[in-house]
Order: C-alpha cells, then structure tokens, then sequence
C-alpha cells in the first residue's frame, strides 16, 4: 500500500510533463492542484505510518493523546504566514523599498 | 538499582514505581511520544521556514528543484519505506521473543539506512562538485532568470533540511546497532526497547516523506 502510494507520488507530479500538458503545468490552478495532490499523498503516507508502523490506532488513549497534541500543534505553526501575507499592505516608515537605508521588504538584497 | 533484567519466573521486569506492567509499557510509550512531538515541532519550524520561502519564490523554487534528481529521491523513499518495514517485523519478532529473527530484521534495517546514506552521499558529491553548496563558492548560472540569491537559499535549505534529516538517520544507525548489542548480550527483557527504537526509526521515515515532495517534486 505504501509502496503503491509512493509510486502514486512520483506519478501525479511528473503526468503532466510526461503527458506535456503545458498549459494545465503553466496555469495557476494546475500548479495548486499539483501540490495538493503532492501533499494529499504524503498525508496519507504519513498517516498510514503514524497509524500502523507507529501503533497509534492500536495504543492508549493517552497516547493518541500526546500524537494528536504534537501534529495539532505544528499545523499552527503556519499561522505565522498571517504575517507574512499581510506586510506588503502595512507600510513601515523606512522600510520602503526604496527608502535610502531601508531593508527590501520583500527581503530581496538585489532589489 | 539492581542490574537484574528478569523476574523470577523469566518473564520483564515492573519497576517498583509502576503498578504493573501495561502501566510500565504505557509510560514508555507516552514517554517516547514527548520526545517525538518535540521532533515534530523542530522540523516543524523547519518546514514553515521552507512554507514561506516556497511561497515567495515558487517560479525559482520550481527551476531549482529541476536540478535535484528525482529518481534518486525516490529510490531513497524506496528504501526508507522498506527500513521501516523490516522495523515493524523486528518489533514484531521482539513481542514474540523470537531473538534471532528480531536481530536479522535489525540487521536490515540498519543495510537499509546505509543504503540511504550511500544514495545520499552520490547526491550531494555532486552538488559538491557544481558549487551549489551555499557558502563564498557558490555560484548558480542558468537561463532561466532564476535569482543566484533565492538558489542560495533553496540550497541552504537543501542541505539544511536533508543534513539534520541524515544526522537522524545517522543517529538512528548507531542506536539501532546498541540495542542489537544488548539484545545479543541478553540485556533485555522484552520488547519496549525495540519499540521505542522503532517509533524514532519511523519518525525519521515519516520526515523524509514529506521532504522528498517538497524539495524533489515541486510543481510549476
């Protein structure tokens, strides 16, 4: 099953070039699909290992506990994009592009 | 503490501290979770940094991964999937107190890591010998108008990211081949230990499963 999902992985990033779908490849939507399929997979994969390999769907409560506790708490992590998506909007004083001191926003030395 | 890994009829040891011994096991468990979800939240930092950066610079981020080789990635998913395999059989062959077959799948498991490293040691000789390691000699040419500055940063984040990957598997090698020393030695009395180095032997394998599309497999 793994190995299927593994081989599954490999298959739904690269169809579109084996196929040469430029245009779903170059097109924004074709882009996102590819990475939710991509991640879909490796979910599952992981799910599978955490569940079987690892024993969780078997163990204490307690256990699944601490599991679901640790993934709960890293997807949070990705808060930190609130900040990320929203700087180019709240303009700092010094810290246009160009401002004659000022740091790139976009934290970009070449610009 | 006595050194005594047996009771007195042969069977596993319950510490004093424990009322019995699914107590004990559990202990263990929850006790190498704590360590696991502290793991978690170490790459997951990791994986947020490379969220943000992916997010910036896709068009790059995309080209750059054109210069990873993909099929080495995969054979090295291949193999850790299999590691993991023959990890669950060892841990299985342990509940069953079956030493000779639980030292064999061990054993495999510790080929199979090599075999990684091995795999990883030709990937990264040749980002060695193109100066794509990050540093005063790195250079990026190409045509595709990606930034040398942005390649510097998806290639810190290469090795970075599959380095402390490595590092784990490395550690992983070392604390697979002590427990078959203590296993050999009869130093162990059931099979929690194997289990606990299973959990660690499968963390590191559920990492590099979320490594390998994210740095091999980017989209356009």
């Amino acid at each position: 099953m793994l190995f299927l999902l593994m081989v599954l992985t490999i298959v739904a990033a690269k169809l579109p070039y084996w196929l040469d779908l430029e245009g779903f490849r170059n097109s924004p939507i074709g882009s996102w699909v590819n990475n939710l399929i991509a991640l879909g997979i490796a979910g599952v994969k992981a799910l599978l290992v955490i569940n079987i390999f690892m024993g969780v769907k078997f163990s204490s409560k307690l256990t699944r506990m601490f599991v679901i506790g640790g993934f709960a708490w890293v997807t949070l992590m990705w808060l930190l994009f609130a900040d990320y998506a929203t700087r180019q909007w709240e303009p700092v004083n010094g810290w246009e592009p160009t401002a004659p001191s000022g740091l790139s926003r976009d934290g970009d030395p070449n610009h | 503490m006595a050194t005594t890994t047996h009771n007195e009829h042969g069977g596993p040891v319950v510490y004093e501290q424990f009322e019995t011994y699914e107590q004990q096991t559990e202990s263990y468990i929850v006790g190498m979770w704590t360590f696991l979800v502290t793991e978690i939240m170490f790459f997951g930092a990791l994986f947020v940094m490379y969220s943000v950066y992916r997010w910036k610079y896709q068009h790059d981020f995309y080209e750059l991964s054109q210069g990873l080789n993909w099929q080495l990635g995969g054979i090295n998913t291949m193999i850790l999937l299999t590691s993991s395999f023959t990890m669950v059989l060892a841990v299985h062959h342990a509940q069953k107190n079956d030493r000779k077959k639980q030292l064999q799948m061990l054993g495999a498991t510790i080929m199979c890591a090599f075999g990684f490293l091995v795999v990883k040691a030709f990937e990264w000789a040749d980002k060695f010998a193109h100066n794509k390691v990050p540093g005063p000699t790195f250079s990026y040419v190409n045509d595709h108008g990606v930034n040398e500055r942005h390649a510097e940063l998806f290639y810190s984040m290469y090795f970075g990211m599959t380095g402390l990957h490595g590092l784990h598997v490395v550690i992983g090698i070392a604390v697979i081949a002590a427990l078959m020393g203590l296993t050999v030695k009869d130093k162990i009395s059931d099979y929690i230990p194997t289990e606990m180095v299973g959990l660690y032997w499968h963390f590191v394998d559920l990492v590099w499963i979320f490594l390998f599309p994210l740095f091999y497999l980017i989209p356009k």
